[in-house]
């Protein structure tokens, strides 16, 4: 167990010390005029050593030890090694928590945000778990084991198997699977494009083909001055020069577009599609909370063959509408490995028991220096 | 509470208390000093019977035309004893003590005097007041009776203590004054050089002198624990001093200064007395007075 200070500079508040002190010592300094007839035997003896000397002692070391508690306050005193070295039990939400095994001493808690322990309702279940179960790795000491209780399927992992710096006890407990998730729909493609740019409709119909699993492709083609879809959908604009206000706005307000190389747009774009040589086929510029993808070239197979490749639905689809990742696996096949670096423990901070310090000292200074009988009246 | 009025309790004790003169004055007055002395005089005191060796002009003749019997007119005899009291109003007198700083020296002298006439006034005695004050003294001429006392209070009153006397100048214009058999109490803080020798002065005439000292419980016990600036009121020199540091040299010196005062006054026959505020103001004055003969 070490002590520590996390803000030393805060220290420098015990200048303030000097206030009580002061004011102890200034009243003394005032003598009190006091008539006094018999002077003439009264020694006036050379003025012995000036001691210092202070009234009401205890006040002032109420009022000094209530400073010093508030510079160490702002200091921010910890204690390294204060740790809690008890065996953890986590529950993920959503089973119930009469599957934590009995474990002599063990903490049993919620495999939730804070970490709630298991006598409280069971919070809703964890977003991403694993992320939860690094925390939970994280802020336990190395000598601490940890037991999880994990239900059969998992939601919301990621794709690498979490590496610890424990080895967990990992349970996997008969859950009912959680309900089958449909694969997105791919969004609706919808193309305005003037008459220069009408053959280029074609290879975005033929990318909504290639999103369509079955059915009719969820496509749309029409003239400049058509109506602008909703901003679930893909704005297609195949034109030249400056977009109109309106396409800008539809963009702005949260759209995602495709827009064909002749457009003009302000800003910086970011490379997002290279081909094979390093040179640029789109880029992407963000407009407000939506963003365009503009494609370099033009929507020609001579100066862009990729258009003909039989991956360009899904990098297109890719970069403007990306489907999620797979987030859903086997328990038994995502146990945690350990051998993860373990994290240097946070110290155990002093700050809110030195508050209920302070505010007792308070107010035990605040009786003192209001009670009716002070040895001496302010 | 003023000074001046008398609390019961005290007014009780007061009560077994006499002021007598010396021997001396004793002797003078034959046998007595009754200040009742019934015989001839200009006030009318009562009637009383006849009794043989009575002195016919005496007798009430319409008194006995009216009721066939003999009566004397009995008249109050002024007593030639006069009991003066003389009061210190210099600036020291206002000092109090720490502890009651709305009772001062003054006050207690004031409430000694009043203590002195309510005696005098039951034992009959004429008394004076004469009070010594910056401006020189203020006088009320020996008399007796209520009337007179509240003369002498409402002079007592009024005043407030300030200034340094000047005894040495006073003393013997007031000495004049002072009848050959009268009784003089002087009340002070004795601090005075020039009262003391005036005391001395007025006993070497031949003259009964008592001192009253009022003393304050501060310069008893000295209780100043901390840093004081210690102003004389009546030069205004100051001193500053830590009181603890003061306290066992002051107590000392004082206490000895006392205590040389008092043989001083007993060589020269003055009685004496010191009177402490925290102190009720029959003891000193059964001490004082209470000594047959005095010191």
């Amino acid at each position: 167990m070490t002590p520590t200070l996390l803000a030393p500079l805060g220290l420098v508040g015990l200048a303030a010390l000097a206030i009580p002190l002061i004011i102890h010592i200034a009243r003394r300094n005032e003598s009190r005029t006091v008539q006094f007839a018999a002077m003439r035997w009264l020694e006036a003896r050379p003025r012995p050593r000036r001691r210092v000397r202070f009234d009401e002692l205890w006040l002032l070391a109420i009022r000094l030890a209530l400073l010093i508690l508030v510079a160490l306050w702002l200091a921010q005193p910890a204690l390294f090694g204060v740790t809690d070295d008890r065996p953890v039990v986590a529950v993920t939400p959503g089973l119930s928590p009469g599957a934590a095994p009995d474990i002599e001493g063990a903490r049993r808690v919620w495999l939730a945000p804070d970490f709630p322990d298991l006598a409280s309702p069971a919070p809703p279940a964890p977003v991403n778990p694993i992320s939860l179960l690094r925390e939970l790795d994280a802020r336990l000491p190395p000598e601490a084991s940890l037991t999880v209780i994990a239900p059969s399927i998992l939601d919301g992992v990621d794709a690498e198997r979490p590496v610890l710096a424990r080895s967990v006890d990992w349970r996997v407990v008969e859950a009912p699977s959680p309900a089958e998730v449909d694969p997105p729909e791919p969004p609706q493609l919808v193309v305005r494009h003037d008459e220069a740019h009408a053959g280029g409709a074609r290879y975005f119909r033929a990318v909504a083909a290639a999103w369509t699993e079955a059915g009719e492709p969820a496509f749309e083609t029409a003239a400049l001055d058509a109506r602008l879809p909703n901003t679930d959908s893909v704005l297609v604009w195949l034109a030249s020069g400056p977009m109109p206000d309106r396409v800008v706005g539809w963009i702005e307000g949260g759209g995602a577009a495709i827009i064909s190389d002749e457009i003009a747009i302000g800003g910086r774009g970011e490379g997002v599609w290279r081909d094979d040589d390093g040179a640029q086929i789109a880029e992407r510029y963000r407009l407000g909370s939506g963003s365009a993808l503009r494609l370099t070239r033009a929507l020609e197979p001579q100066s862009f063959p990729q258009l003909l490749e039989p991956e360009f639905p899904d990098r297109l689809r890719a970069l403007i509408a990306p489907p999620p990742e797979p987030a859903r696996v086997r328990a038994v096949d995502h146990a945690p490995l350990s051998g993860a670096a373990p994290y240097p423990l946070p110290p155990l901070e002093m700050r809110s028991w030195l508050a209920v310090l302070i505010a007792l000292l308070f107010a035990l200074e605040r009786w003192m220096a209001t009670r009716s009988r002070r040895a001496i009246a302010a | 509470m003023s000074p001046l009025e008398l609390p019961p309790d005290l007014r009780g004790r007061l009560r077994g208390l006499e002021i007598r003169p010396r021997g001396r004055a004793v002797l003078a007055q034959a046998g007595a000093h009754a200040s009742r002395n019934r015989g001839g005089g200009m006030e009318f005191a009562q009637y009383r019977a006849y009794e043989r060796g009575d002195d016919l002009r005496r007798i009430d003749w319409r008194l006995y035309a009216r009721s066939d019997k003999l009566f004397v007119r009995d008249a109050e005899r002024e007593s030639p004893v006069a009991i003066w009291l003389v009061l210190d109003a210099s600036a020291s007198m206002a000092q109090a003590d720490l502890r009651r700083p709305d009772w001062s020296r003054f006050d207690a002298a004031r409430r000694m005097a009043a203590a002195i006439i309510d005696i005098a006034l039951r034992q009959g005695d004429r008394f004076g007041v004469a009070i010594e004050t910056v401006s020189g003294p203020v006088v009320i001429t020996p008399g007796g009776g209520a009337g007179h006392r509240d003369r002498a209070f409402s002079a007592l009153a009024g005043l407030a203590p300030g200034g340094a006397a000047a005894w040495g100048r006073d003393v013997a214009a007031l000495g004049e004054r002072f009848g050959r058999h009268d009784l003089i109490v002087l009340i002070s803080d004795g601090m005075d050089e020039d009262l003391i020798q005036g005391a001395e002065r007025l006993a070497a005439t031949g003259r009964e002198v008592a001192l009253i000292r009022v003393l304050t419980s501060d310069e008893r016990d000295f209780p100043f624990d901390q840093g004081y600036r210690f102003v004389d009121p009546e030069t205004g020199a100051d001193l500053l001093g830590d009181g603890r540091a003061l306290r066992d040299e002051f107590l000392r010196r004082f206490t000895a200064a006392r205590a040389a005062l008092d043989e001083r006054l007993d060589a020269c026959g003055v009685r004496h007395i010191e009177h402490f505020l925290d102190r009720r103001e029959d003891e000193a004055l059964r001490a004082l007075f209470s000594r047959r003969g005095g010191a």
